[in-house]
């Protein structure tokens, strides 16, 4: 049992840069971020015993923070904040120039603008390079919901992203 | 030939197509110049957002040790956890609300917890003994705590004041028959369970769609958006909830 406790805890640190960025992709501040992977986390240890050996954990905590967050939302109806606390953000990793905060600024203005259910997509297929099987799983709806969505939501963010992104990569 | 639909784009592009599928778009692709355009654009996107969003590579979070410890260690940044840590419970309150698909506020309003025979049976999977577990938990233990007694393992969420003034708890409670949520609240004189659910012991996070329509009502109906504050609910533990 010992054993299955640490596989679990080793595991769930092995996860935690995928969940950091699905939270920063999901919510409208680092802050808002830092608690919803904190959130999950103590959730995640509350039910340890729980987790089956050989199932997918990484499915279990996107599952675990879509949920918490669209509680978040549904309870405070949550919008996005200012954008000097957005901005902040960009100074994760010391990638504090200028310019990825511009970067970091547009990308996650143009995430926000999505619903929340396309945003989720977005970050698990595009951000994490999940497939549409594991995100369906993950967020429990049909591959052809998750096929949706993403086409969706890709439209809205070309629109924002696409038209001027290639001249910005290619400047960098 | 092949519909070059946004979502045939995007399958394309997400290595989602076998060889032979994959094949044809490229062939419709050559063919229709519109599709290119919005092909690379879809392109420019996720090259922009997984550029600006990048994975952390930060080996030392915080975090971790957090988890190492299964919980038991103090919270990471704990000063900054703190700061945050009503926006924490708030969000804990709306997922544990989120979770009251059987809530029933007002046909249980008037349920009593201690020593009231309608209380138990109303709650069909709680017995005597728990709400002699519950009514303790719920005086004396901070939220965070959990206490044991008899069989019964009961947990405190949060606390926080209702419209009206009444201060109420939301708690969980777990025993061999069985997991349960719920919220009760102090009138002066003792506890009164407003909200209970068995449904909702399933241990791995998720919950059906349709429960936030839940959380609408209950938040609604008691008022209660922000939790106290640890120190604010020490007092009242003090006070004996008055």
């Amino acid at each position: 049992m010992v054993e299955v406790m640490t596989g679990f805890r080793e595991e769930l640190v092995s996860l935690l840069p995928r969940l950091r960025r699905f939270a920063l992709a999901t919510t409208n501040s680092r802050h808002e971020a830092d608690d919803l992977l904190q959130a999950a986390v103590e959730r995640a240890l509350r039910h340890e015993t729980s987790w089956q050996q050989g199932t997918r954990l990484d499915s279990w905590m996107f599952k675990i923070m879509q949920n918490l967050w669209l509680d978040e939302l549904r309870a405070h109806r949550r919008r996005t904040e200012p954008l000097d606390d957005i901005v902040n953000l960009a100074g994760e990793d010391g990638r504090d120039s200028m310019t990825h905060q511009l970067q970091f600024a547009e990308a996650h203005a143009a995430l926000q603008a999505l619903p929340d259910e396309q945003r989720a997509v977005i970050a698990l297929v595009v951000l994490d390079g999940m497939s549409y099987q594991q995100t369906a799983d993950a967020l429990n709806i049909p591959v052809g919901t998750v096929m949706s969505r993403l086409a969706r939501g890709r439209a809205i963010l070309a629109s924002r992203l696409g038209a001027d992104a290639k001249l910005k990569i290619a400047k960098t | 030939m092949i519909d070059l639909s946004d979502e045939m784009l995007c399958k394309y592009l997400d290595s989602e197509l076998d060889a032979d599928a994959a094949k044809e778009v490229e062939a419709a692709l050559a063919l229709d110049s519109g599709a290119r355009v919005r092909l690379q654009r879809m392109r420019d996107a996720d090259a922009a957002l997984r550029k600006a969003i990048p994975q952390p590579t930060t080996t030392n979070d915080p975090v971790a040790n957090f988890i190492r410890s299964g919980g038991q260690s103090e919270s990471p940044s704990a000063a900054a956890l703190n700061q945050r840590a009503n926006m924490r419970r708030r969000m804990m309150l709306g997922s544990i609300a989120a979770s009251f698909l059987g809530i029933v506020i007002g046909a249980l309003a008037t349920y009593q917890l201690s020593g009231n025979a309608a209380l138990e049976q109303s709650l069909a999977s709680a017995t005597m003994d728990t709400s002699k577990s519950l009514s303790l938990a719920l005086d004396t233990i901070k939220s965070g705590a959990s206490l044991q007694h008899n069989s019964d393992k009961v947990q405190m969420i949060l606390s926080f004041n209702a419209q009206g003034g009444r201060h109420c708890r939301v708690f969980e409670v777990a025993n061999a028959k069985g997991g349960a949520e719920g919220v009760a609240c102090h009138d002066n004189t003792r506890w009164q369970v407003v909200a209970w659910d068995a449904t909702q012991s399933k241990s791995d996070g998720f919950r059906t769609a349709g429960g936030g329509e839940m959380v609408d009502s209950v938040m609604t109906r008691l008022g209660g958006n922000v939790a106290l504050e640890l120190s604010d609910e020490q007092k009242l533990i003090e006070g004996k909830w008055k």
